[in-house]
Formats: structure tokens, C-alpha cells, sequence
């Protein structure tokens, strides 16, 4: 080995180190500002996402086999509560990056709610999408957001 | 058995692996033609998930991990050359045999239902899953033998018994009561994503017995091994830290990819890079240098595709088409350049041998980046301005792209089968006893 194998070698291996740092503290980490609580009453959540409107500060968003419902639709630039459960097995939500700057991606247990606080300045409309595998038809699980101004 | 005989076993193998999955792949699309569909002697509307859950199981799991039972066979009888029985041979040989059938049987009888969940897709029916057992198994016993090796090989065996490790964890730690989906796709999740780690090893793994010198120096060849097996190895761990259905436990595969893989990968392009432009010719034939070139820039293309994800749009197969395309390419060239000679054959060398490289690299770039390119212009943006319809072009631009590459790599990929079938059928047999 010559002297820059060392210098190389070296430097190889600080990279690694600070991959595996990164990851090592992204454990658990992901989707930290999200609350969740399991929910006790079905029919009370699929009335709040049935009866919504883009003025309310909470809104509703159902997951199941092979759909969200309702498709939302927000005011560009206020704060919202987004709810989101599962009515079935296990999905995720997502959430592409164009929306709020960071993608976000919520797995969801059967029957517990998920509150994401969301912020969408810009009008247009983003696409949402479940990224845990969930049945057959699993990659039919695409709807969006509009987001009016 | 000799270990050349084993070789040649996984050879048929993982090349008939390729065979069968393509028979499924014209199946499925006869299963959705009007009136030849009636013909079948199944039920096409069942057939169709059941025949695509074959069709991936032998095109992309089976045939890497027979491809990866020849790369041991042919590294064992370099470092051994005097004791080339295999007691072994036989009994791998012939569970993962055992296993194919089986993963065969419930397409074909129409039984359980399908499940295209990640990685390892599935079929419900006990058949099916005793033959992942005995095709997991097989290896799994391959890759012990491998270990005393201590060598890069046995690393790539030990991560493999790693991902093992991870299913067998999952299996234990799941409840039973769980929804067949979510069960599938946890089952083979934190494993699946571990033999992503082996394939990458299996890549540099061919890259070096093809080049036929040393292409990456010693340390430089631990830095690339350790770093896949140090990151691979913290993956059973994760089992009991997290919840297996928490999303700590989830997300933590996906960023074990992200933080484990670069690094290796960029690597080893590096050393071959450096054989393709500096080595001299009488390492390298033209063949193996067009195949290297395909193999390195669809890996890497497909790497930086996954820099870009985001969520569900074609982004996320666009990049891993083109990673599993370039790892293809290689292991096609280990096949033709090392593994046929060193079994007694030998592959004509011609315009139809260079232009399967050609057609399968080439269209596996068009391919994806057709898919990268639609994923990448997502949902309708309405924005003042821009008029509707040159959204639409350019969408039907990367879609007629993605499809024509697709069909250009599926003649790549028959010209594959069927050129090394037949060079395999004509060679004969191995005359070599222990
Ligand atoms: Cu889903």
C-alpha cells in the first residue's frame, strides 16, 4: 500500500462511519411532529370525513382497501389537523415532497387515528398514495389533495 | 457430484429459472387476450396476479439466488482445486429443485390466492411456502460451506445468511392473526431488503471473476465487503429494538439502503472504470468490455434514480429496474465469459451475442428512465400558464419510451435465454469424476 491508499482508506472509512451515524439516528425518528390514538368509535370518524369542509381546522381522510375517501380538498396557506385512519389492515400514507417540502409518509395500524398537522402554500393539486403493501390492488391506492386558493 | 457438475447444476438453473419465468410471462399475456384466453385450462381471471407472483419469483429471486450457488461453485474450485467432490452439491441441487416445483404447483392448479407484496411475492397455500423453505434452505447450506473460504464470497455468504436471519425473526415475532397482506410483506420485509445487500456483493462478485485479474486491491476489496456486511449485519438486531409492525422498524430498512449502499457501489464502479479505461487489451475482450460498460452505467443510473425517490409514483420501479438490469448485465457476461468455458463450454462469439448486450442494457435504460421521467411529472400540476396539452406530451413521451425500452430488453433478455439454453444443451456433459 502506498501512502495515498492511506489517506483514501481513511477516508472511506469516515464516510461510512458518518452514513452509519445517520442512520443509526434516524431510527425511530421519522414523522416525529405526527400524534396518534386509537379510535374507539368508527362511525364518529366516518361522520367527521363524510360531513367536513375545507373551512374546518380538522379534516378527515379514510384508508382502505384499495382507496382514500374523501378526495380532500384544502385553502392554499391555512394550518389544518389532518385525521387519518385506516378502516381495514395496515396502509401508509403519503404524501408526495411538492406539497409541504418534505415528503410525508405516516404508517397506519387498523382503527388508529393519525394527526398530522399540514400546511399547503401553493394552489394545485398533489398526489397522495399508500407505500405499505396492503392486498392485490395495492398500487391502485392513489388519490390527491386540490388545493384551491 | 463434482463441484463443476454442481456449477453447471445452478447454472441450468438459474438460465431455466429465466426459461419458466418467461413461459409465464407469455401465459399472462395470453391469459388477457379475448378467446385464446378461453383456451387455457385454468381460469384466466385467477391466473393473471397467480401467473405475474411466478413470473417474478423465478425472473428475479430465483434466478439470483441460483446465479448465486454458481458463483460459490466456481470460487470454490479456484481456491480448492484439489477436492472438488461435493456431498453437498446434490442435496442443494435438489431442494431448490424440490423448491421451484413447488412454487410452481399453485399457479398452475389454481390454488390460494396471490400476493404481489415486495421482494419475495407470494402465493397463500402451504405448497408455495414450503417451497421458499426448501429454495432458502438450499442456499442457505451453500452459503455455510462458503464461510471457510474467508474470503469476499463468504461474505456475501454470510449476508446472505443474515437475510435468513431476518425472515426467520419476522416469522417468529409476527402474530399469527394478522391480515394475509400485511403478514406477507412483513414477513419478507427487513429480510428482503438484507438481499439487496447480497445482490450488490453478487455484483461485485461477478465484476471481479470476469475481469479475470485482481479488479479491486485488497483493502480496497475489505472496505467494499465490510461496509455491505457491517450495515447488513445490523439488520437482525432491528427485530429487538422495534415492534415489527412499528414504523421505526419499517422505515429503518429503508434507510438502511440508503446509508449502506452508495458507498460500496460507488467503490467498486470505481476500480472498474479504471479496468475499462486503463487496463490493457489482452485482459479484456470487446464483448466483455461493451457488457461491463452496460452492466456499470445501468447500475448506477438506477442508483441515481433512488437518490429521487418520493412515495408511489413509477419513480420507485425506475429505479429498481435499472439496478436489478445492471446487476443482470453483469451476471449475463459471468455467465458467457467465465461460467460456460469453465463448465466445457463455449459460446459462439458473434453479432447476436453483442447485440443482446446491446438490446438488453440499452432498453433497460430506456425502460427506466421512461418510468423516472413520467414519475417525475406526477399528478397534473394546475398552474397559470402552462397549457394542458404539453403536459400531456411529454407524459405520453416518457410512457411510449418506458414501453418501447421495456420490449427492446425483453428481446435482449429472450436472446439471453435462448442462445444459452441451447449452448448448454449442445455442450454435453461433464466427464469428471472425484
Ligand atoms: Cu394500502
Amino acid at each position: 500500500m502506498k501512502r495515498h491508499d492511506y489517506a483514501i482508506l481513511s477516508l472511506i472509512a469516515l464516510v461510512a462511519l458518518f452514513f452509519g451515524y445517520q442512520l443509526a439516528s434516524s431510527f425511530g425518528k421519522t414523522q416525529k411532529n405526527v400524534t396518534y390514538r386509537a379510535i374507539e368509535n368508527w362511525s364518529d370518524f366516518n361522520n367527521n370525513a363524510n360531513t367536513q369542509s375545507p373551512d374546518d381546522e380538522d379534516i378527515y381522510l379514510i384508508a382502505r382497501q384499495w382507496e382514500w375517501s374523501p378526495v380532500l380538498e384544502l385553502k392554499a396557506g391555512q394550518s389544518y389537523l389532518l385525521h387519518v385512519a385506516s378502516e381495514d389492515i395496515q396502509h401508509a400514507f403519503h404524501l408526495e415532497k411538492g406539497a409541504t417540502g418534505q415528503s410525508i409518509d405516516v404508517l397506519l395500524q387498523p382503527k388508529t387515528e393519525y394527526i398530522i398537522p399540514l400546511k399547503i402554500e401553493q394552489e394545485g393539486q398533489y398526489a397522495i398514495g399508500c407505500t405499505q403493501y396492503c392486498g392485490i390492488e395495492h398500487n391502485k391506492m392513489r388519490s390527491r389533495i386540490i388545493v384551491r386558493k | 457430484m463434482t463441484l463443476k457438475q454442481e456449477c453447471k447444476a445452478w447454472t441450468i438453473l438459474s438460465v431455466g429459472a429465466l426459461a419458466i419465468a418467461g413461459v409465464f410471462a407469455l401465459l399472462l399475456v395470453l391469459s388477457r387476450t379475448p378467446y385464446v384466453q378461453d383456451l387455457l385450462p385454468w381460469p384466466w381471471t385467477s391466473f393473471f396476479h397467480k401467473g405475474l407472483v411466478v413470473h417474478v419469483i423465478f425472473s428475479f429471486v430465483v434466478w439470483f439466488l441460483a446465479t448465486m450457488g454458481a458463483v460459490f461453485t466456481h470460487r470454490l474450485v479456484k481456491h480448492q482445486a484439489e477436492q472438488t467432490f461435493t456431498k453437498l452439491g446434490p442435496v442443494s441441487i435438489g431442494l431448490a429443485v424440490l423448491g421451484c416445483v413447488c412454487l410452481m404447483i399453485p399457479a398452475l392448479f389454481d390454488l390460494g390466492t396471490a400476493e404481489l407484496n415486495n421482494y419475495v411475492p407470494v402465493m397463500n397455500h402451504p405448497i408455495y411456502y414450503a417451497g421458499l423453505i426448501f429454495l432458502f434452505l438450499s442456499l442457505a447450506l451453500v452459503s455455510l460451506r462458503q464461510l471457510r473460504l474467508l474470503d469476499a464470497s463468504a461474505c456475501c455468504a454470510f449476508i446472505y445468511l443474515i437475510a435468513c436471519i431476518c425472515f426467520l425473526l419476522a416469522w417468529y415475532a409476527l402474530p399469527a392473526e394478522l391480515a394475509e397482506p400485511s403478514f406477507n410483506e412483513q414477513l419478507f420485509w427487513g429480510g428482503g431488503h438484507i438481499l439487496q445487500f447480497v445482490n450488490t456483493a453478487l455484483l461485485v462478485l461477478v465484476w471481479s471473476a470476469v475481469v479475470k485479474k485482481r479488479l479491486i486491491e485488497g483493502p480496497y476489496e475489505w472496505a467494499v465487503f465490510g461496509i455491505l456486511l457491517v450495515f447488513a449485519g445490523s439488520g437482525p438486531f432491528v427485530y429487538m429494538f422495534s415492534d415489527i409492525l412499528s414504523q421505526a422498524n419499517r422505515d429503518f430498512y429503508t434507510a438502511l439502503l440508503r446509508y449502506g449502499l452508495p458507498l460500496p457501489s460507488v467503490i467498486a464502479s470505481v476500480f472498474l472504470i479504471r479496468f475499462l479505461l486503463f487496463e490493457q487489451n489482452e485482459h479484456k475482450d470487446r464483448l466483455m468490455a461493451t457488457a461491463l460498460w452496460l452492466s456499470l452505467l445501468t447500475y448506477n443510473l438506477g442508483g441515481l434514480y433512488g437518490l429521487f425517490l418520493d412515495g408511489t409514483d413509477t419513480r420507485v420501479p425506475a429505479h429498481y429496474h435499472a439496478v436489478i438490469g445492471g446487476i443482470n448485465l453483469g451476471f449475463m457476461i459471468f455467465y458467457h465469459r467465465i461460467v460456460l468455458p469453465f463448465i466445457g463450454i463455449h459460446p459462439v462469439n458473434g453479432r447476436w451475442l453483442t447485440l443482446q448486450y446491446w438490446f438488453y442494457g440499452l432498453g433497460q435504460i430506456m425502460h427506466a428512465s421512461g418510468m423516472f421521467l413520467a414519475g417525475l411529472q406526477g399528478v397534473p400540476r394546475k398552474t397559470a400558464g402552462t397549457a394542458q396539452g404539453l403536459d400531456n406530451i411529454d407524459k405520453i413521451l416518457s410512457m411510449g419510451l418506458m414501453g418501447i425500452g421495456g420490449l427492446i430488453a425483453v428481446v435482449g433478455g429472450v436472446l439471453f435465454v435462448v442462445m444459452t439454453l441451447n449452448w448448454i444443451v449442445k455442450g454435453g456433459r461433464i466427464h469428471e469424476t472425484a
